[in-house]
């Protein structure tokens, strides 16, 4: 024997479940419904048989089928085997050819169709030990994993994945928006034209008349009068028509001079609105915009701008002695803006969140 | 002389890198920083030193067992007589479709080896073409090899690497043997393994009882000598990743357990693989998602053989004193292209494992604290380099391009530390390897982060058994959909908090947002 063939013998193959159409011509036959017949040949998938009823082949049904085995001092027998029929014409004559289809094979039933196969193939011999062996050792040939989904979950997951999404896009969307085209201003109150009446010299203080907030008030009525106190008196009138808003002094106290006595809202004014706005935005924002107005309680109205102009105005900073106003940087405007709707003049002096948004105007 | 003088190259390339971070340093206007990005860049150091403390701790723990442990393990198994030699060993060589040289090449060196180790081993060759059988027979007969050496040939359909696994561990369970004193080492078709691998990683299953599986040190060659540019590369980002999984799987070994049993060459306990669950495991491995519910895996055999093995508890070992030298086949001319094809493929295989991982029942003290550690690792660093690099990229935007440039020479710097202490790994470190390295980093963390959000993807790079399209079309439309969706979820949050720390947005923003919603609602 030369060494070539010695190493051949040292080769061997194995049979294997995913090659389950190779069909070989291994000695068995089946036995079907009492009668036994010849095997053709015969794969792991099925069989052709020889000389059984091509009626089978119409009834289109499985039946319970015995692998018979004959070896040198023993028969295995696979048993139980699902089977259904198909026939084939054979070209060379009328005669049809009957063959088997194995359905639904179990671990044990594969493991000896398998070691017959192998055995067969590397010309073994075969003994009960190793069918013993194949089926003790249980060699399981998995079904393949289905894909599963649980389909109502996976809508509603979906849905929520895209309405994060949604929500996401939305708030950068919204953060790009803010940035580029809605101007925050700080620092917003409510205001109202008032005139203030003061005290002209030092002095007590003594009301004409009770006054109180909302009395109606003429231009030139005499409100108090003054009683200097180096002596001499002096009346006290109203600059304007009006209505009271403030009293700033009890009857008969004492006032310095300038000091308020009493705030007087002028007949036809209403209320307007007073914010500051960084500088830098003033590129974005004219006059005649309209802007929302957010009040304590949480009500909005819209005001329209009707001024803006510097925190300090530039004649005051003139005046200033030693002043030099052009080293100074203007970082705020003054914006003036006027109600859209009506304003109580309950809400004077309310702080109020004003923003104009540039891109609706 | 040609090796001297690509050292001496390196060395200077090296020097001139140093140089350009020194001066690079000294450009950097400091005074720029105001105290907020002072601030900032505290927050990012916390990260940082957190990232760079699991580096040396990696490096350290590498050295100590390298150095230390394994050199006791080795000794031991030196000093032992025949008890510790396998009762029979068995090479399961899977091939599908590569060159013939290089199957020439990993079956003459395995067999060869089998032939030097004196066991009665059988070598399974899993195949698929009559071409490759008619080779594989040629190989064996033409190195004649003793009788207790023995060659089974199954030859299964094409249908996956799972398949060509599961046909060779049946072998092995039909073998009536003392299969718990028996090893079975699994070699990859372009896997070339070294002379005396068999001996010296079979016998450390004698010394351990407890010892399930080992896997050994690697490194890769091209088929053929770099050329262009892209071979170069491709050539230097193979031996880096080697070099760094050699820190990484040293490391983790330290706990007596590894977190990847490579497909290209490891070793197992034959009475494991010849477990059915085992072998069901690995021909048809599945997972249940949370979002995507049960599918099949079609890559990561060797993730699946891992986690069979470390769910029951068995100790694995990493062998740095061994090499198996891979043939890596260009995916793709085109590097950029190629890389990005390979990365999806192992970070999808990680990923779709690490979760079970993290389930097993007691998984700290089954997987020992630090390996369990190292996979809730895994999750993570697909956001740090990506956070880092972002809060760069927006800081620049916020408060000038200066921040960008501070981070390329932060970036510069670490890198170069870092592979000045993978000359632990390797000597032959390459000045391309700091850039590679962060390459590996950000562009594997978008991988990571994609794959991630994608898990259903799987395909090889050489069998194309991609999924088959599902009967049901809803399942395929939904993968697709939901898997966007979650993964533009995940960026859209991950940029806005980015943007929250560069002061892009403020809390004020979410609050008025919220409010504008409830205005409108």
């Amino acid at each position: 024997m030369t060494n070539n063939e010695k190493a051949s013998q040292q080769i061997v193959h194995e049979a294997e479940i995913t090659r389950q159409h190779a069909r070989y011509k291994i000695p068995a036959k089946i036995e079907i419904e009492g009668q036994t017949y010849k095997l053709l040949d015969w794969s792991l998938s099925g069989c052709a048989i020889e000389g059984i009823p091509p009626e089978y082949c119409d009834e289109n049904k499985c039946r319970k089928a015995k692998i018979i085995f004959q070896f040198d001092d023993f028969i295995t027998i696979v048993d139980k085997v699902d089977i259904d029929f198909i026939c084939k014409q054979r070209s060379s004559s009328d005669e049809k050819m009957v063959g088997g289809r194995f359905h639904n094979l179990n671990a044990s039933q594969i493991a000896i169709l398998n070691q017959i196969i192998t055995a067969y193939l590397n010309d073994d011999i075969l003994t009960e030990e190793d069918i013993l062996h194949a089926v003790s050792k249980q060699i399981t040939y998995p079904k393949k994993v289905e894909k599963k989904l649980d389909k109502k979950k996976a809508d509603k997951l979906l849905i929520l994945i895209y309405l994060t999404i949604f929500l996401l896009i939305s708030f950068l969307l919204f953060v790009v928006y803010q940035r580029l085209f809605v101007v925050q201003t700080v620092n917003g109150y409510v205001d109202v034209n008032l005139t203030t009446v003061r005290t002209p010299y030092p002095s007590y203080i003594n009301f004409t008349k009770p006054l109180h907030k909302d009395d109606v008030v003429d231009k030139n009525e005499t409100l108090a009068v003054a009683y200097f106190i180096g002596g001499g008196v002096q009346p006290i009138r109203s600059a304007t028509n009006g209505k009271v808003y403030t009293i700033n002094v009890l009857n008969g106290q004492f006032r310095n001079t300038a000091e308020p006595i009493l705030t007087v809202i002028p007949e036809n004014t209403q209320p307007y609105i007073i914010t500051h706005m960084e500088h830098i935005y003033f590129k974005k924002v004219s006059v005649g915009d309209v802007a929302k107005v957010r009040f304590p309680d949480g009500h909005t109205i819209k005001a329209e701008i009707t001024s803006i102009r510097p925190a300090e105005a530039v004649d005051v900073k003139h005046t200033k002695v030693l002043e030099n106003i052009y080293n100074q940087a203007r970082n705020y405007d003054v914006v003036q803006l006027k109600p859209l709707e009506p304003v109580s003049f309950d809400l004077m002096n309310a702080s109020v969140f004003v923003t104009i948004d540039t891109f609706l105007q | 002389m040609k090796e001297s003088v690509g050292k001496k190259k390196s060395l200077y390339f090296f020097i001139i890198y140093v140089l350009v971070v020194i001066i690079y340093a000294f450009l950097l206007p400091a005074y720029l920083f105001d105290p907020y990005q002072q601030k900032l860049i505290f927050i990012i150091a916390i990260v940082g030193i957190w990232r760079y403390t699991w580096f040396v701790l990696n490096i350290s723990r590498a050295y100590i067992y390298k150095n230390h442990k394994f050199k006791r393990i080795r000794q031991a198994e030196e000093e032992g007589g025949e008890e510790l030699d396998p009762e029979h060993l068995f090479l399961l060589i899977t091939t599908f479709r590569i060159s013939t040289s290089v199957t020439v090449k990993v079956y003459r060196e395995a067999i060869k080896d089998a032939i030097r180790s004196g066991y009665d081993v059988t070598i399974i060759a899993s195949i698929v073409e009559m071409s490759e059988e008619r080779l594989v027979r040629k190989i064996f007969l033409n190195l004649q090899p003793p009788e207790n050496i023995k060659l089974v040939i199954t030859r299964i359909k094409g249908t996956g690497k799972r398949d060509a696994l599961a046909a060779g561990y049946r072998v092995v369970a039909n073998t009536p043997i003392n299969l718990a004193r028996s090893v079975v080492a699994v070699i990859d078709g372009d896997s070339i393994i070294s002379e005396g691998l068999l001996r010296k990683c079979s016998r450390l299953f004698g010394l351990d009882p407890e010892l399930g599986g080992l896997t050994t040190d690697e490194d890769a060659q091209l088929p053929t000598k770099p050329q262009t540019l892209h071979e170069h590369i491709y050539d230097q980002w193979y031996k880096m990743r080697f070099a760094q999984r050699n820190i990484s799987m040293s490391s983790i070994s330290l706990s007596d357990r590894i977190l990847t049993l490579t497909g290209r060459m490891s070793m197992m306990r034959a009475n494991i693989v010849a477990e059915k669950d085992f072998i069901g495991t690995v021909q048809l491995d599945h997972i249940k998602h949370w979002r995507l519910g049960t599918f099949g895996f079609l890559t990561g055999d060797d993730k699946s053989s891992l986690y069979s093995i470390m769910k029951d508890g068995w100790k694995m070992l990493y062998v740095p004193d061994v090499m198996v030298n891979t043939v890596e086949e260009l995916v793709n001319d085109n590097f950029f292209k190629g890389s990005l094809e390979l990365m999806t493929r192992w970070f999808g295989n990680q990923y779709r494992t690490n979760s079970r991982q993290l389930n097993i029942t007691n998984a700290r003290s089954v997987v020992q604290t630090y390996p369990w550690y190292a996979m809730i690792d895994q999750r993570i660093t697909r956001w740090t380099t990506p956070y880092g690099f972002f809060i760069a990229l927006f800081g620049a935007i916020s408060w000038g391009a200066y921040v960008f440039f501070a981070y390329i020479w932060w970036i510069l710097l670490t890198r170069l530390l870092m592979i000045f202490l993978y000359r632990m790994s390797r000597e032959n470190i390459h000045p391309s390897w700091p850039f590679l390295l962060y390459y590996n980093q950000l562009i594997g963390s978008f991988v990571k982060i994609y794959i991630w959000n994608h898990l259903y993807k799987q395909g090889w790079t050489r069998q194309k058994t991609k999924a088959k399209a599902a009967a049901d079309r809803y399942i395929e439309w939904y993968y697709v959909v939901s898997s966007n969706g979650m993964l533009a979820v995940e960026l859209l949050v991950f940029v806005i908090i980015i943007n929250i720390l560069v002061q892009l947005l403020t809390f004020n923003d979410i609050w008025l947002f919220f409010h504008t919603i409830r205005g409108v609602l």
